[in-house]
């Protein structure tokens, strides 16, 4: 049984402001399966999970992982009691 | 969307919208409906044809075996195991997986038939009892055309349980 891996495309899509759908064309599925990705029904494979990672102009790992990603709003305290 | 062109051509598109049926199919083809129950009652349809084909051989039984069939090959284009166009990294697993289980589905089926059959054989040449066994062509061709109602079942079955539910918002653009 695959492990579960989690993702926060749903974030950085809300922030690039992209659609599903153009975020399915520029790595070559169907927006179905950006919406099971977002969902956590289906894990990409190594290629798809680096596409959508370029086009995010990010590392993979800022965009899947093993472990739950926390909320946003607690990333960002983090964020700033770290300064 | 209509054919333009040709008029006879788009006469014949014009007639076959308006029957419902292509909007039916590109429904169906944008959101794969995931069958559930129709692919159970097919294949009990297809041993029972196969239990009268065996009782009561005749040319008629292969009808019987030939409607699930036709059924079989509707809920096979409409549900996840076909897509047209360019199929991307989870259509083509679930078309994989699907295709695997009813292949090994199939393999078992035939696999234990061929033994029963043997099995069968073997006591009829001893005397000790009969059991049936594929004699003429339409028996061969009811063999086959079962265990593709079983292969092609089994699969959609387990496409269907491996693709998830639809999305609410699914009409995002």
């Amino acid at each position: 049984m695959a492990r579960h891996i989690y993702n926060r495309i749903a974030v950085f899509r809300a922030e690039a402001g992209i659609s599903r759908k153009a975020l399915a064309d520029k790595v070559g599925v169907n927006p179905q399966t950006i919406g099971f990705l977002e969902r956590g029904d289906y894990n990409p494979s190594l290629e798809l999970a680096l596409n959508i990672a370029a086009v995010f102009h990010v590392p993979v790992e800022l965009l899947f992982s093993f472990r739950p990603f926390p909320p946003m709003a607690q990333t960002l305290l983090n964020h700033g009691d770290g300064e | 969307m209509t054919y333009k062109g040709d008029p006879i051509a788009e006469k014949l598109d014009r007639l076959a919208e308006a029957t419902g049926f292509p909007r039916l199919q590109r429904k169906f083809h944008s959101q794969p409906v995931r069958f559930r129950l129709l692919p159970w009652i097919l294949l009990a349809l297809a041993v029972g044809a196969m239990a009268v084909q065996i009782a009561r051989p005749g040319l008629w039984t292969f009808w019987l075996l030939m409607a699930p069939w036709f059924v079989t090959i509707m809920a096979y284009g409409n549900g996840p195991m076909w897509r047209s166009g360019k199929l991307d990294e989870r259509e083509a697993a679930v078309i994989r997986h699907g295709h695997f289980v009813g292949m090994m589905w199939a393999l078992a089926v035939a696999v234990l038939g061929s033994l029963t059959i043997a099995f069968g054989q073997m006591g009829a040449m001893l005397r000790l009892w009969t059991l049936w066994a594929p004699r003429d062509g339409i028996d061969w061709m009811m063999v086959t055309l079962f265990l593709l109602v079983v292969e092609a079942n089994v699969a959609v079955l387990a496409a269907s349980a491996a693709t998830p539910e639809p999305l609410d918002d699914d009409d995002e653009e």
